[in-house]
C-alpha cells in the first residue's frame, strides 16, 4: 500500500467567501485556493466530457459560479453543488490537487 | 369571513419562534389566506430546527381553533433560509446540510466490506464466518446483508422471524453474538427480488441508513458480487474502514478478484486482504488432499498487488453443512480446525483495523 501514501490526502477543505473560494489544504503541507467558478469550469461530470476549452468557459461567462453546498462522496471525493443548479461533478481528492497545481502555474 | 383582527389576536397569544416574542411581532408569519371559515396560516422556521417548533405549531393551530368563526385551521412550518445565511440567488433549492455520517452507522467504529469478483466463491459464508469469529474476540459486531438479488444471511444464520421496528428504526436480529439484517429477513425467501437498479440503490441506503445498529466495533458488510452499481454505491454512501476480497485459487476467480482490488483503489477503501476460500480439499475417506481450484493463486496474487494475504479456508463438507444448517461453523464448532482458519483470519483482521490508524476525511468548513 506503498503507492497510497503518497498520493495528496486533503485535511481541511474550507469554503469561504460567499462560496467563491476553496482552499485545500492537503496532508503534504501543500494547500491550494481554488476559485468556485474555475472549478464550475473544470467540472468533471460526464455530461461535461465533451466540452471544448471554450464551450466551458461558456459555462461560467460572466458569473462568479458560486458553490452552494458540500456534501462528501466516501473517502475520496467532494460533490459541490453550485448556483446554476450543476451539481453533478464529482471531485476526487487528485483531481482537486491537479487543479490546484495546474491553477498554480497559471495555465 | 373571520375579521382578521380576531386572528391576529389569537394568535399574539402564542409565543413564536424564540420562545418569548408573540408569534405575531416576531415576524415568521409567511403567509394567511382564508376560504369559507378554514384558515392556513404558515410560519416560516431554520430547516435543521424544524422538528423543534412542532409544539409551536400545534399551539398556533389551537389558538385558531378556538377563535370565534374559525371552522378549521391549519398551521404549517416552512423551511427559510437561515437568517443571516447568505442568500442564494438563482439556487434551485436549498439542500440541508447531509451528515457526512448517517445518523445509524455512527455508532459503529469499522464498517468494512466483504466483496467478490464473481459470485460462487463463497463469499457470504466467508463473511458469516468471519462476523462470529469477530463476535469471538470480543468485538461488537454487526453483519449487513447487501446481497439484494441472493440473501443468504437468513438462511447462514437460522433467522425466521421478520425484523421489529422501533422509532422508523430496524431493529437487526441476533444470532451468534452477531447483530443480522438482510433484505432476505424483509421478503420470502422464495420470492424473487425483480429490480432496476435505483430501486437496488435505494434499497442499500436505507439498509444502511435506517437500521438501528446501536455502538458496533465492526460492521460486516456482505456484498453482491461484481463490481458495479450496488459496490458503488456503499463505496460513496459509507466510510468505509477497508475492504476484503474472497476468491476460490483458480485463474477465473482471480482474474475478478483483480477487478475488485482495483475497484476500492480507484474509491480509495483499503483493501485489508485477500482470502483463499476453497483452497484444497481434504478427502474423507482417504485423507488424500487435492487442489480442486488449484492452490496458492489468491496468495500469489495479494503479493503481486502488495495487499495482505489473509488466510485460506479449504473446500469442507462441514463448512457447507453447518452453512446450510443455519449455524456457521465458528459457531457450531468454534475449536475445530475449521473454525480456528476464520478466527485467525478474524485475528488479522482485527490487527490491521487497529494497527492502521484510519485516514481521518477531512474537514469540510463552510464560510
Amino acid at each position: 500500500m506503498d503507492k497510497e501514501q503518497h498520493e495528496p490526502w486533503p485535511t481541511e477543505i474550507r469554503l469561504t467567501d460567499e462560496g467563491r473560494l476553496l482552499t485545500i489544504a492537503f496532508d503534504s503541507g501543500e494547500s491550494f485556493a481554488l476559485e468556485s467558478a474555475y472549478l464550475r469550469k473544470m467540472t468533471p461530470s460526464v455530461e461535461a466530457k465533451r466540452l471544448t476549452e471554450a464551450e466551458r468557459e461558456k459555462l461560467i461567462a460572466g458569473r462568479s459560479a458560486r458553490i452552494t453546498a458540500i456534501d462528501p462522496i466516501g473517502n475520496y471525493a467532494i460533490r459541490p453543488t453550485f448556483d446554476d443548479g450543476h451539481s453533478t461533478g464529482i471531485f476526487s481528492w487528485t483531481y482537486l490537487a491537479e487543479l490546484g497545481r495546474k491553477a498554480r502555474r497559471g495555465s | 369571513m373571520v375579521d382578521e383582527s380576531l386572528i391576529m389576536k389569537a394568535l399574539a397569544g402564542v409565543a413564536g419562534p424564540d420562545g418569548k416574542t408573540p408569534l405575531t411581532q416576531s415576524g415568521a408569519i409567511g403567509g394567511l389566506t382564508q376560504r369559507d371559515g378554514k384558515v392556513y396560516l404558515s410560519i416560516a422556521v431554520e430547516p435543521s430546527r424544524a422538528a423543534a417548533f412542532e409544539p409551536m405549531r400545534i399551539a398556533a393551530e389551537n389558538a385558531l381553533k378556538a377563535t370565534p368563526g374559525v371552522a378549521s385551521a391549519l398551521v404549517t412550518l416552512t423551511a427559510e433560509r437561515a437568517p443571516g445565511a447568505p442568500v442564494q440567488p438563482g439556487a434551485k433549492h436549498a439542500h440541508p446540510p447531509r451528515p457526512r455520517v448517517p445518523e445509524s452507522v455512527a455508532g459503529v467504529k469499522n464498517i468494512i466490506a466483504i466483496a467478490s469478483g464473481k459470485g460462487g466463491v463463497g463469499k457470504s459464508t466467508t463473511a458469516a464466518n468471519l462476523a462470529v469469529a469477530l463476535a469471538k474476540e470480543g468485538w461488537r459486531v454487526g453483519l449487513l446483508d447487501a446481497d439484494v438479488f441472493g440473501p443468504s444471511a437468513p438462511r447462514l444464520f437460522g433467522l425466521k422471524d421478520k425484523p421489529k421496528v422501533d422509532r422508523s428504526f430496524i431493529v437487526p436480529l441476533e444470532a451468534y453474538g452477531v447483530k443480522v439484517i438482510s433484505i432476505g429477513l424483509l421478503i420470502e425467501e422464495e420470492a424473487p427480488v425483480v429490480w432496476r437498479g435505483p430501486m437496488v440503490m435505494s434499497a442499500i441506503t436505507q439498509l444502511l441508513r435506517e437500521v438501528a445498529w446501536g455502538e458496533l466495533d465492526c460492521l460486516v458488510v456482505d456484498m453482491p458480487p461484481g463490481t458495479g452499481d450496488v459496490q458503488l454505491t456503499m463505496a460513496q454512501s459509507a466510510p468505509l474502514a477497508g475492504a476484503i476480497i474472497v476468491s476460490t485459487p483458480q485463474d477465473l476467480a482471480l482474474i475478478d478478484a483483480r477487478r475488485g482490488v482495483a475497484m476500492f483503489d480507484k474509491v480509495k477503501i483499503p483493501v485489508l486482504g485477500i482470502i483463499e476460500n476453497m483452497s484444497y480439499f481434504i478427502c474423507p475417506h482417504c485423507g488424500g488432499r487435492s487442489d480442486i481450484f488449484a492452490h496458492g493463486g489468491a496468495r500469489h496474487e495479494a503479493e503481486k498487488r502488495n495487499v495482505p494475504f489473509l488466510g485460506e479456508v479449504p473446500l469442507d463438507m462441514a463448512i457447507r453443512e453447518t452453512s446450510d444448517g443455519g449455524k456457521p461453523i465458528v459457531a457450531a464448532e468454534p475449536d475445530g480446525a475449521h473454525a480456528q482458519a476464520y478466527r485467525a483470519i478474524a485475528k488479522a483482521v482485527i490487527a490491521r483495523l487497529e494497527g492502521k490508524p484510519q485516514r481521518a476525511a477531512p474537514r469540510i468548513v463552510i464560510g
